[in-house]
Order: structure tokens, then C-alpha cells, then sequence
């Protein structure tokens, strides 16, 4: 499906360009501002650049992928608990919707390092998503929120067919 | 072969039995007249029992000069039983070729096996290969991430079998210094070994904007990506510059820290003990290919520093180097010192596959040396100090640096 055409992110102009088709790094003073800004801006600064997200992985949303990343690896500290609430509920939320699978695989797998039971819910009906990229993402989130997610998984176990079913096995396999 | 406790295998007693037999019916017959000297073995003849069977996984690339170094490097004499890789779908005859190393692993006749894949691999097949009763030779990075090494090395030390990771500065390395901090001499001083340069940081980040491709005839795609998240077929994720995705490896970081951090773990008697505390100077990273840092700074607990340098990106840390010797000791320690006896010679791995004695490269001391890589690409990646329990192998107090270093499989792969 043909993504629609949306407003770039202003927040995405601020990233410097890649040298020699390589991402080289930008000073961490900006870093650190580009990321305040955001968080500051909130949830729809967090969409408009979700928004960017391109289904063919050619590395043009190399920019939204980056800022998203940095997001997520700033707030997945246990001081940032509550701006990590906003952001997991703004990624599961969006891989839930009507996106590419390639799209949704991504926030999922950004959504592994700060997903906690709270998203649960939200990621437990994408274990029977119809893109195994989708279900192998959340399959290996619900794998890293740990016990919280055994039962959850347990019951999902359920009536899964095919890859579901295989993928929720081993991710209760992976619990231990 | 003998196992460690000098019992002969099983595969060897019916060799030797063999032998005796032939020997006793041979005097019976009265042939000895006619037979070629390499019948009996001779100086220059190796019997049966001391050839090995052996296998590589991952035959492109460092693949033939791993398997090469068996013969090599290690003396050891080889029958190669096998080759297995990805890349032969459609070649593969299950007999001297393979595309699933997990059928290779099966055969009886294979007693060492080689792995030179790329790094998502080497975990999974060096656990299997030993589980299997295979000795394993291992190209560095020993893994892709803290948890695959515990899991390695606790197979090693379960299975008994012999582990090598394919660098080998440490052997030959000088051990003053080794010695002193083992002691104990180093705590309440300025210890801080540098490493700069030999990373390949900015060669081996991985490239941006590259248009996903029809994966090959040739290639058995989902066994590549194996335990890693399936991807589309981007040329440079396969052959050499899948060292710049951390789906496959940790940039020339891991490619090349192995080689230059393995022999200062041993140097500075840190082979069995990790940091307690890792900091890095780097932008922040891109979720799904390696790029740039400057410098990282790894405390152990007792003091002793480890700062690895890039000189490719940033400000450089400024610090410099101050190692320890016995001229920094008082009199009173270098008698200490002196009454601790030297530690046994480090055994290669030709000789540890035929005494039993784990080889000097062993899982356990190369564990701990990639893990200075892996500690220092979590700071990079996290942006922040990383304080790590040297004992559970965990970040303190950062869930999400936890989830780096324990990730996820895709099924069917497991640790």
C-alpha cells in the first residue's frame, strides 16, 4: 500500500546529513536539545515524525528512524518513567494502526526497549497480526517486559494458529 | 581421543582394537616383509587415532583461513569431513557440502568444527557444536551480545569440550604486569591502559541508504538472518559489511577489538573479571547500523582503567596512560610478589584437543575480553554510564541497557 505523502517533521530537518552514505554522528549538545524539544512538544511531535516512516526499507526515513531511536534510548531509564509512558503508549498505538508491516515491525522493535506490562494489552492482539514480521516483534517485546507478559502470552497461546502459535511458544520458551 | 580424565573415547578403542587385531593377525600371516613403513607409523606418519575430523561453518571469507589454521597454526592432523554455508542452496549434496549446519553437527566423524560466520551465529553454533561433542574453533567476536558469552561459556565448562577464539595475542604476551594487578598491587594507584586506533570505526559503520534487493538464487536468506529480526535483502547485510548492523555484529568495534583487547584482558590479568563501570563519548546511535564514537572508559572495580580510543570522531578523552611495574612496588610487595609462583604456560588449542586441557583462548577468558566491546557499545548506545554487576552481568538500575545485553531470538534459535 502506497504511503500517503505528510508534512515532514520539522525536528527531522535538524539531523545532519549522513558523509559517504554513513550516519557520522552529530554533537551531543544538539542531540541532547533535539530531544527535549520533542518530548517537549509532545505526543503529535512524536506522530509527525512516526508519520515519515517509509514502507520500502531504503533508508530514506533514516532520519525518523535515528530521532525515534534517540527518544527511546534516552527515556529507557527508570528516572524518565512517565515520559516513557507517553512514548510506549504512542508507539503501540501506532503499530496497531493501518501502517505497513514493515512500519509496524520497526516501532515494535524500538517499543522492546522501553515496553512495560501497562502496553501488554495493546501488543497482545498484534501476536496474531497477519505479518509474521509483526507477531516475531511482538513476540520478542513481550519477551523482554519478562513475567508480567507469561500469562498474557499463556492465554494468547490459545486458539493461535500457524505462526502465531509458534511464535508465542517460543517466547514463552525464551521466559524460561 | 582421551577425555580429561585420560579415558580413551570410544571412537578411539575400536581404533586401537582395530589395530591390535590387524597387528596380531598380520604376525600370523607372516606379512610383515611386504608391508610400507606408514602401515606401522613412523615418525612422520600420523596414525589414524591422531587424525581429526574436522568441519567448517561459514565458508566465505576468514572461513578457509580459520579452517587453514587447524592444519596451520595448531599442527593438528585433519581430515576435513565437511563445509557448510548459506550461500550453497542448490549445491549442497548433505555429504561434504551443507547449507544447515545443523545437519553437519549430526555426523559422528567430525571431532572439531570450525566457525567463521558472521557473529549472529557464532553463539548458537559454537553451543550446538559442543553439545554435540565437537571442539570448537570460534572467529572473533566471540558473540553479538553479553548473554549469548555466559551461555557459551557455561556449555564449555559443562560439555568439557574445547574452546578456542580465533585471535591469539594473548599467547606470548609478557606477564609482569598481569601478575602485580592479580596480586592486588594496583588498588590505591593510578593504573590506566590506552588502546588507540585499529578500530575501523568509520570503515565498518554501516551504509544508510541502500534499496533492498531480490535475495539471490543462491542464498538461503532466513537461515542468514537466522536468529535476528528477518530483514529485507540489502546487499551489504551479507559478505563482509554486515559488520556495520547490529542485527549481525557491533561495528569494527567488535570486528577488530577482539584482536587488540584479548591480549591487554590477559596483560592485565582481567580475563576473568569484568568493568564495573563504562562510559563513551558518541553521538547517538542509529537503531539499526553502528556509526561513530571517539572513546570509551572501562573501571574495574580495583582501580585499573582500560580507555579505548578511536581518534575517528569527537574530542579526544585526554587522559594518559600509566601502566604498573615492579619498579612501582614497595620492597615489601616485590617479596610478596615474588613468592607467588608463575602461572602455567597457556595451552594452544592443537594441544589442548589432545590433552584435555582447555586451551588458552579458552570460553571463559574470551568471554570477558569481547565483553569490554560489548560493554563499551551499550554505553554508545545507551548515551549514558553504564554500571555493571560484574557478578550477574547486568547494567544496575537500566532496564533498557539490560534489554541490550540479553535480546530476544527469532524462532526457532535460542539460547
Amino acid at each position: 500500500m502506497p504511503e500517503k505523502t505528510v508534512r515532514k517533521s520539522p525536528f527531522v530537518d535538524r539531523v545532519p546529513a549522513l558523509r559517504n552514505k554513513k550516519w557520522g554522528g552529530m554533537e551531543n549538545k544538539e542531540s541532547e536539545a533535539l530531544g527535549s524539544e520533542i518530548l517537549k512538544a509532545g505526543k503529535p511531535a512524536v506522530q509527525e515524525i512516526m508519520a515519515g516512516l517509509q514502507e520500502v526499507d531504503n533508508g530514506s526515513d533514516w532520519k525518523e528512524r535515528l530521532l525515534l531511536h534517540m527518544l527511546v534510548t534516552d527515556l529507557s531509564v527508570p528516572e524518565r518513567k512517565k515520559e516513557r509512558g507517553m512514548l510506549a503508549a504512542t508507539f503501540v498505538e501506532e503499530a496497531a494502526s493501518d501502517r505497513p508491516a514493515s512500519v509496524r515491525a520497526f516501532l515494535i522493535q524500538e517499543l522492546r526497549l522501553i515496553a512495560e506490562e501497562s502496553v501488554v494489552p495493546k501488543l497482545v492482539p498484534l501476536l496474531r497480526d497477519k505479518s509474521p514480521l509483526v507477531v516475531d516483534a511482538a513476540a520478542a517485546a513481550m519477551v523482554s517486559i519478562g513475567e508480567g507478559a507469561r500469562k498474557p502470552l499463556q492465554e494468547a497461546l490459545k486458539g493461535a494458529e500457524n505462526h502465531s502459535k509458534s511464535a508465542i511458544k517460543h517466547a514463552l520458551n525464551q521466559l524460561g | 581421543m582421551s577425555d580429561e580424565t585420560g579415558k580413551k573415547s570410544s571412537q578411539e578403542e575400536q581404533v586401537n582394537i582395530g589395530r591390535r587385531s590387524f597387528v596380531k593377525g598380520a604376525a600370523a600371516a607372516g606379512v610383515f616383509q611386504i608391508v610400507a613403513p606408514h602401515v606401522l607409523g613412523g615418525p612422520k606418519h600420523t596414525p589414524p587415532s591422531e587424525t581429526f575430523g574436522a568441519a567448517l561453518i561459514g565458508a566465505g571469507g576468514r572461513g578457509p583461513g580459520t579452517f587453514g589454521d587447524l592444519s596451520g597454526r595448531h599442527k593438528l592432523a585433519i581430515r576435513e569431513i565437511a563445509r557448510c554455508d548459506v550461500k550453497w542452496v542448490g549445491k549442497a549434496d548433505n555429504k561434504t557440502r551443507y547449507t544447515d549446519f545443523r545437519r553437519l553437527l549430526e555426523r559422528k566423524d567430525i571431532d572439531i568444527v570450525a566457525i567463521a560466520t558472521p557473529p549472529h551465529w557464532h553463539a548458537l553454533i559454537s553451543i550446538a557444536a559442543m553439545e554435540a561433542g565437537k571442539d570448537v574453533v570460534c572467529e572473533k567476536p566471540m558473540t553479538r551480545f553479553i548473554a549469548e558469552g555466559r551461555a557459551v561459556l557455561e556449555t564449555a565448562r559443562r560439555t568439557k569440550k574445547i574452546f578456542q577464539i580465533g585471535t591469539y595475542g594473548r599467547f606470548g604476551q609478557k606477564t609482569e604486569m598481569r601478575k602485580i594487578i592479580r596480586a592486588g598491587f594496583a588498588k590505591g594507584r593510578e593504573v590506566r591502559i590506552i588502546r588507540r586506533g585499529g578500530f575501523k570505526v568509520g570503515q565498518w559503520s554501516g551504509p544508510i541508504q541502500i534499496d533492498p534487493r531480490p535475495v539471490p538464487d543462491y542464498l538461503d536468506w532466513e537461515m542468514y538472518c537466522g536468529p535476528s529480526p528477518l530483514k529485507p535483502f540489502h546487499p551489504p547485510r551479507f559478505g563482509g559489511m554486515h559488520r556495520g548492523y547490529w542485527d549481525y555484529d557491533g561495528g569494527g568495534l567488535t570486528d577488530m577489538g577482539q584482536h587488540h583487547l584479548d591480549p591487554l584482558c590477559f596483560a592485565m590479568g582481567k580475563d576473568d573479571e569484568h568493568p564495573v563501570e563504562i562510559t563513551a563519548h558518541a553521538p547517538p546511535a542509529h537503531p539499526e547500523v553502528t556509526g561513530m564514537w571517539g572513546w570509551s572508559r572501562l573501571a574495574y572495580a580495583d582501580g585499573v582503567e582500560l580507555i579505548l580510543e578511536s581518534g575517528e570522531w569527537g574530542k579526544p578523552h585526554g587522559l594518559k596512560e600509566k601502566g604498573i611495574g615492579r619498579g612501582d612496588l614497595t620492597e615489601a610487595e616485590r617479596r610478596q610478589l615474588d613468592e607467588i609462583p608463575d602461572e602455567d604456560p597457556l595451552v594452544g588449542f592443537g594441544e589442548a584437543v589432545k590433552t584435555r586441557v582447555q586451551a588458552g583462548g579458552n570460553a571463559d577468558t574470551s568471554h570477558h575480553s569481547v565483553c569490554l566491546m560489548h560493554l563499551t557499545n551499550l554505553a554508545i548506545r545507551t548515551g549514558r554510564t553504564i554500571k555493571f554487576d560484574p557478578e550477574k552481568e547486568v547494567a544496575i538500575g537500566d532496564e533498557g541497557a539490560n534489554r541490550l545485553i540479553n535480546q530476544p531470538m527469532r524462532a526457532p534459535w535460542h539460547l
